[in-house]
């Protein structure tokens, strides 16, 4: 249960550091991040990152802890590339006529 | 063409028998100087001797020609090896 | 500078890879399955009983001693592990007394039932811990052989790994970009995203790996303080292990104490059920003593020792604090095993092991991928393109060759674990010689389909050959063996995929060449392979 929590926080946090990123955030919403959303996402991102990591300490200690935090740290990280993958590239998508950001 | 083979086989010999001598003489030195008991001391020795022997191979193959690879692990390795001798315990060659 | 820097890195990490990358895939893929050795050997032997009581230490101790008495009571030291979570028999291991010239005196072990004491009578095989030995011991070869060849390979990763680091631009801004049927770029990407995200673990691995045998690597750091004698070795370890509480035998009989209070007082100190194993040094002998082992399992590795006098049962000692060398070299060599993971833990360090697998796969096809248009007709290139296919697809074709073998020899055969290990290495090198002699192409798409099948049939022959099928064991929660049916139900499932769409971008491929050879006719177009 606690390692499905540290999963979830794990995963929600590379998907806001994914967001973050121009192409990802593109993709996703069909133009880059503003700079008004670009840092609340990174925050976002390492903070949920950082949680993460508790409840990997309350489930095993500290020495089994840190090596469950790492384990989970790398399964979230492939799903979220996964799913950055499956998403279709906006660069492909057709262009409004005229408008050089659609 | 030729030239350049050779160098290359300077330093690749640079980084596998440089590297490795200087790698050994460097946690030589370090098993003798650490404060501790002489099974750990050598221990920690093995223990830093890889990453040692990584650097050197980096160095090997960054250095601008094939003799300053060999001339850059030659000089720490007699320097440690010297140290070590120095440092030496009694009755440990 | 900083061009050529990288440059020569880029060089250096091309080369450290591409020379041993067939031997670091046959290591990490044969590694990673040796995360799961206790469940695949519970697998190759479908006579053991579905489920296992637990038995308690006692008994288990008592029928150890009983089955060591008849048969090693002259031993200078007997060992007995308990059953347990990652081994579900009772072994007992004895040595001899040295003998007269000094010679290491002769060992014997057994499995027993820890239920009844008797020994095991399941099929001979080799098991999940043959494959893990295989990804340091190698096969075929003298031991130190295969520690040297493996330490070689090792140091190669290590230079590997850090020149990938030197190298790699961008690691945070594509740290999620995999851009799929691109070609040479999707490769690049994947073998970054797998070296990226999973990096502490590949940096372990690879220094850890080279701690195992660094006695042997770096034997003058040993011999500086050891000598260079042949006991400097075995000198250095006692030394380190503090292995001095042991005395000679002192030649008069006397009775072995009691196990039952020694067995209490240790669980007393390190929790009931947690005993792991005891060595018991000169047995029958006034110099006797015990050594119970125990304790909840970390990375950090070592179990808290509880010494006893063999004949008083008197605690001497316990064992608990290390050096800060000890606990490093510990915990680095616990890291590597991860014994301490539990099941979740345990699917993540498998996890681990397949990314590293698919990494290098990933460099070693991404290599050919990259000057597949410039040097695609030199004999270095071939060699490699073809190695690729016998290396990448084939070695998981005779890995499933190998659990092919475990059922279908039959039990009674002498030497039937030796020929399931032959079976393996034989369908490798099938798919080696089926690598070089078949179209490049073709041989990829054939050798993926065959692994799928290899794979995916796997638990229809299960079915037909014993009872330990998923028919049995999901129904019976046996989910060690249901486990291991449905994994490769699933891995041959992505080999079909995989084998299914290279499949298809082939025939496309090949489609638009004879378009283009249609449309710039007269000239004939050259073949495309």
């Amino acid at each position: 249960m606690t390692v499905l929590a540290a999963l979830t926080l794990a995963i929600f946090g590379f998907a806001a550091l994914a967001l973050s990123m121009h192409k990802h955030h593109r993709d996703v919403f069909g133009a880059p991040p503003t700079h008004a959303r670009r840092l609340p996402l990174r925050v976002a991102g390492w903070v949920l990152l950082g949680l993460s990591f508790a409840p990997c300490i309350a489930q095993a200690g500290w020495a089994i802890g840190i090596v469950l935090w790492l384990g989970l740290l790398t399964a979230a990280a492939l799903a979220i590339v996964l799913l950055v993958t499956s998403l279709p590239s906006a660069k492909r998508r057709p262009r409004a006529r005229g408008n050089p950001s659609a | 063409m030729r030239a350049e083979r050779i160098s290359l086989a300077f330093r690749i010999a640079a980084a596998v028998l440089g590297g490795y001598a200087f790698a050994a003489a460097a946690s030589i030195w370090l098993s003798y100087v650490l404060p501790a008991a002489r099974a750990d001391a050598t221990l920690t020795g093995l223990l830093v001797s890889f990453a040692l022997f990584a650097a050197a191979i980096v160095w090997a193959f960054a250095a601008r020609t094939a003799r300053c690879a060999w001339l850059g692990l030659l000089a720490p390795t007699l320097l440690f090896a010297g140290l070590a001798w120095l440092a030496a315990p009694n009755g440990a060659s | 500078m900083k061009g050529a820097f990288r440059q020569s890195m880029g060089w250096l990490h091309t080369w450290a890879g591409l020379v041993v990358g067939w031997v670091l895939f046959f290591m990490f893929l044969t590694g990673t399955l040796g995360y799961f050795d206790a469940e695949i050997d519970r697998w190759m032997q479908p006579e053991r009983p579905l489920t296992a009581a637990a038995v308690a230490p006692a008994r288990e101790v008592a029928f150890a001693l009983d089955h060591l008495t008849k048969e090693a009571p002259e031993a200078a030291r007997w060992f007995v592990g308990l059953s347990g979570d990652r081994s579900p028999d009772l072994r007992v291991f004895w040595r001899g007394p040295p003998g007269p010239d000094g010679a290491r005196g002769k060992s014997g072990s057994a499995q027993l039932d820890p239920a009844t004491g008797a020994p095991t009578r399941y099929r001979e095989t080799g098991g999940g811990q043959l494959l893990y030995r295989l990804h340091y011991r190698l096969h075929y070869l003298p031991a130190t052989t295969a520690y040297w060849i493996v330490g070689v390979c090792t140091m190669f990763m290590l230079i590997a790994i850090v020149t990938g680091v030197i190298i790699h631009k961008r690691i945070f801004r594509d740290f999620f970009t995999f851009r799929p049927r691109k070609g040479q770029r999707s490769w690049l990407d994947a073998h970054n995203a797998l070296s990226v995200l999973a990096l502490p673990f590949h940096l372990m691995i690879t220094y850890s790996g080279l701690i195992f045998f660094a006695y042997l690597y770096m034997a003058p750091v040993v011999a500086a303080s050891y000598g260079l004698g042949p006991d400097a070795q075995p000198t250095f370890f006692d030394e380190l292990f503090e292995r001095n509480g042991t005395s000679p035998p002192a030649g008069t009989p006397a009775a072995l104490t009691a196990m039952g209070p020694l067995l209490k007082q240790a669980e007393d100190r390190i929790g009931a059920g947690a005993i792991r194993f005891l060595n018991i040094h000169n047995p029958g002998d006034a110099h006797a003593h015990v050594v119970i082992a125990g304790g909840t399992l970390t990375p950090s590795r070592a179990p808290t020792e509880l010494t006893f006098d063999g004949t008083s049962g008197a605690l001497l000692d316990v064992s608990n604090n290390r050096s800060a060398a000890m606990s490093t070299y510990q915990t680095l060599l616990g890291l590597h095993e991860g014994l301490f993971a539990g099941p979740v833990l345990r699917w993540l360090y498998f996890l681990w092991g397949l990314v590293g697998t698919a990494m290098i796969g990933a460099g070693l096809v991404l290599w050919t991928a990259k000057r597949r248009a410039k040097i695609a007709d030199r004999l270095g290139f071939r060699l490699v393109a073809r190695l690729n296919i016998g290396a990448v697809a084939g070695l998981p074709v005779a890995i499933a060759a190998y659990f092919w073998a475990n059922r279908l020899i039959p039990v009674a055969i002498e030497g039937r674990a030796a020929w399931e290990a032959h079976a393996m290495f034989i369908v490798w090198a099938a798919m080696l010689l089926h690598a070089f002699v078949r179209p490049s192409g073709r041989a990829w798409v054939e050798q993926l389909w065959l692994a799928a099948a290899a794979f995916g049939l796997l638990p229809l022959v299960n079915a037909l050959t014993t009872d330990r099928h998923l028919g049995v064991t999901l129904p019976a929660g046996a989910w060690d063996l249901a486990g291991f049916d449905l994994t490769v139900l699933a891995t041959g499932l992505g080999f079909a995929l995989a084998a299914w769409r290279i499949g298809r971008r082939r025939a496309q491929s090949e489609r638009r060449a004879d378009r283009a050879a249609w449309a710039s006719a007269p000239s004939r177009p050259e073949a495309a392979e």
